[in-house]
């Protein structure tokens, strides 16, 4: 009877299989393959990585184009990413505390995660930074101009941001999670030695919880690298390309100019910054991440 | 086992042969459109179904909004509709020459279209696309911002346009005699300009760009006295919605006291004011009084065919039958009208032409053509031919002059840097995209 059960684990597991074969795996070798071909039309020409040249070359029009949304997509994530994990931080350790109403916190802290970049909240936040928005009309009464937010680089980059670290929810909910599990016999232990809540922060709570902040960073990198909704909905990639992120270049590129080569290409640049930038954080990880084991 | 299995066999095989024969007689039809379009077009298929029972057309009605990547994608893969609908410059850019079918082979009677809507569509002999209606660049106002001004006289040069723009400007603070254009609306609108100046072309005949920085500059100069005027926004950072008629200074606000647009797309913005309100058609102001010049035109929409119906007769057979009944059954054009702009073809605008209920000529989108052909046959008396060139609205080229002229109008470069810009990457770029 057992014997006969072997197989049962691998059928269960077919679906999944087939939908990595379909979905991932084919995609991912075609796309590599798609970048080293030049379709026109019906002629397909091998070009080896003549695209890939290209796309690095600041003389030619699609060069400065990727080269400018590397640029905009190192400047997202790297403002995004160390954002996300500080305030995600600083709330679960306040939602960690014994305080009253903390559930109902921590559900409306998560909320924003559920809705996500969806078009509703596009326009809630359209509706917040624009010139006639919430934040001028509020800034009007102390006497302030009004700022056109998505009006400027700057400010359509801080509001794009700004809505991705609004949606905190899940990076805070495993720290939470972590905090709960630091052993509150540390922390007794600290305070009969004298040391302050900072003191405790810094030196337990801190160094216990690096596995999960190495987890939360790698996972909040590699889907800023992956942005999309928001620079899409919001502010299009502009203005004048300042929000332009690699991922919406390569959407407009390969479906809206038809050029799926050069943008099969751009995917594969996009894969490679973010397996480069997984590795170093990985390798980094000995030197600050503490294991209890 | 062996009986039931041949049964199986002879069932699947027989299946297989009659859904074949049936499929031909199946044709499937895309195209993008407002609400408007797609009930009219639904309601078309449906009348075309009852009176062809031998034929089906499955419709297929989308937004504007990622239609066009839809279709690049089926093209691809050969998924696309039998019949679908595209826009002019797409018979280029996406190598139509290779996907859509010769409609010579349908043996449709092209004279009943206008030589210069049919030679456009038309690539090494092969006609590879329907025009379905055309299209020219002309100012509409929003009668109660001009009303309210006290303006009645529709303004006929810039001069007069300028003026409208200081007095609104002056009466109602906020309030513009346009408002706010994108930066695709802006570079149609300085080419016109210096049209109207130079009589040339964006594009040269050898594919080179036709002004020089000196000139281009001077179409700067034009859109900063516009700025400077209350004509347009000063900055179009204080306005981001780059969606013209749902932009709420357009709608709800009603701010902004006209558009430049193109005159097919004007039920747009006409859609999106609110109740009572009244556009006017104000055709395209002039340097000065009494000139007609600067009118670009071009072929708005157009139905293409799938090559792949280029293999069953049967297929190509119902193809034609829909395509003659869409564009010349009196029912069908009436039912519509002007939904796709004014018709091309020479029977289907006689239709509407006739038509008192309801009188399709009494719209914006008819009166905007008239006013269209008006200038443009005045032009050609001129000698002068305007026209847009195939690969002028490329995707990937039109970013080469929208992009300094989105900056330019942000305020973070000036008229001479954004000129010195355009003049810097075009030629070089356009010879690109046409390789």
């Amino acid at each position: 009877m057992v014997g006969e059960k072997k197989w049962l684990p691998y059928v269960l597991l077919i679906p999944w299989l087939i939908g990595f074969l379909l979905f991932k795996l084919y995609p991912f070798i075609n796309s590599f393959i798609m970048s080293l071909f030049e379709e026109k039309g019906r002629n397909v020409v091998f070009v080896g990585l003549e695209h890939y040249k290209t796309l690095f070359n600041p003389n030619l029009w699609e060069g400065q184009q990727f080269l400018n949304s590397l640029k905009v997509t190192f400047i997202y994530v790297f403002i995004t990413v160390p954002l996300i994990l500080v305030v995600s931080l600083l709330v679960a350790q306040i939602l960690a505390q014994k305080i009253k109403g903390v559930g109902f916190f921590r559900t409306a802290f998560y909320i924003p995660t559920l809705l996500g970049a969806n078009v509703g909240i596009v326009f809630l936040w359209r509706y917040i930074f624009e010139t006639d928005g919430l934040i001028n009309h509020f800034l009007a009464l102390f006497g302030v101009e009004r700022v056109p937010f998505l009006g400027r680089p700057a400010g359509a980059m801080a509001s794009i941001i700004l809505l991705r670290v609004w949606q905190f929810g899940s990076t805070m909910l495993i720290f939470l999670n972590a905090l709960k599990n630091v052993p509150e016999t540390l922390y007794e232990a600290a305070m009969i030695d004298g040391a302050n809540k900072f003191q405790r922060f810094r030196h337990i709570t801190l160094p216990m919880i690096t596995p999960i902040i190495l987890f939360n960073g790698v996972m909040r990198l590699i889907e800023c690298f992956q942005a999309f909704n928001g620079p899409n909905l919001i502010t299009q990639g502009g203005p004048e390309n300042s929000t332009r992120v690699i991922n919406l270049l390569i959407y407009e590129t390969a479906f809206k100019s038809g050029n799926l080569n050069l943008g099969s290409a751009m995917s594969w640049i996009l894969f490679i910054i973010i397996m480069l930038f997984t590795i170093l954080i990985f390798r980094s990880s000995r030197y600050w991440v503490y294991y209890q084991d | 086992m062996k009986k039931i299995l041949m049964f199986l066999v002879a069932l699947f095989a027989a299946f297989s042969l009659s859904a074949c024969k049936k499929d031909d007689y199946v044709i499937s039809f895309s195209w993008w459109g407002t609400s408007d379009r797609n009930i009219a077009t639904y309601r078309v298929i449906e009348l075309f179904n009852e009176k062809y029972p031998q034929y089906k057309v499955k419709g297929s009605g989308a937004p504007w909004s990622g239609y066009q990547a839809t279709l690049t994608n089926q093209l691809r893969r050969g998924t696309e509709a039998d019949i679908f609908q595209v826009n002019y410059n797409w018979i280029y850019q996406m190598y139509g020459i290779d996907y859509f079918m010769d409609l010579n082979e349908l043996g449709i009677d092209f004279s009943k279209y206008p030589e210069e809507e049919h030679v456009p569509l038309t690539v090494d002999e092969k006609v590879l696309a329907l025009s379905a209606s055309e299209t020219g660049y002309i100012l509409f106002l929003n009668k109660k911002i001009y009303d309210d001004a006290g303006i009645t006289k529709i303004p006929e040069t810039w001069d007069e346009l300028i003026e409208a723009g200081q007095k609104i400007k002056q009466l109602f603070p906020g309030k513009y005699a346009i408002g706010r254009l994108d930066a695709q609306q802006v570079a149609i609108l300085i080419f016109s300009y210096l049209a109207q100046l130079t009589g040339k072309n964006v594009i040269s005949e050898d594919n080179k760009l036709n002004f020089t920085v000196e000139e281009l500059e001077d179409g700067f100069r034009f859109i900063d006295r516009l700025r400077n005027n209350g004509v347009l926004i000063p900055s179009n950072a204080n306005d981001t919605y780059n969606d013209g008629p749902s932009n709420p200074n357009w709608t709800t606000h009603q701010n902004y006291g006209g558009v430049f647009t193109w005159n097919t797309a004007i039920s747009e913005y006409e859609n999106t004011l609110p109740k009572g309100s009244e556009l006017i058609t104000a055709g395209f102001p002039q340097i000065n009084a009494g000139e007609k010049l600067g009118m670009y035109k071009k072929v708005s929409m157009a139905y293409a065919v799938s090559k792949l119906v280029e293999n069953s007769d049967l297929k190509k057979q119902a193809v034609k039958t829909f395509l003659g009944f869409i564009t010349t059954n009196p029912e069908a054009v009436k039912i519509l009208g002007v939904d796709r702009g004014v018709p091309s073809h020479a029977d289907a605008f006689a239709i509407l032409d006739a038509s008192t209920d309801p009188d399709f000529k009494n719209t914006n989108e008819w009166r905007g053509h008239e006013i269209v052909q008006e200038y443009y046959n005045h032009q050609l008396s001129l000698g002068q031919k305007l026209y847009i060139h195939p690969y002028y609205e490329h995707d990937t080229f039109r970013k080469v002059y929208e992009g300094p002229i989105e900056s330019f109008l942000n305020g973070s470069i000036t008229g001479k840097q954004a000129a010195q810009a355009i003049v810097r990457d075009f030629d070089r770029e356009l010879a690109r995209v046409m390789e």
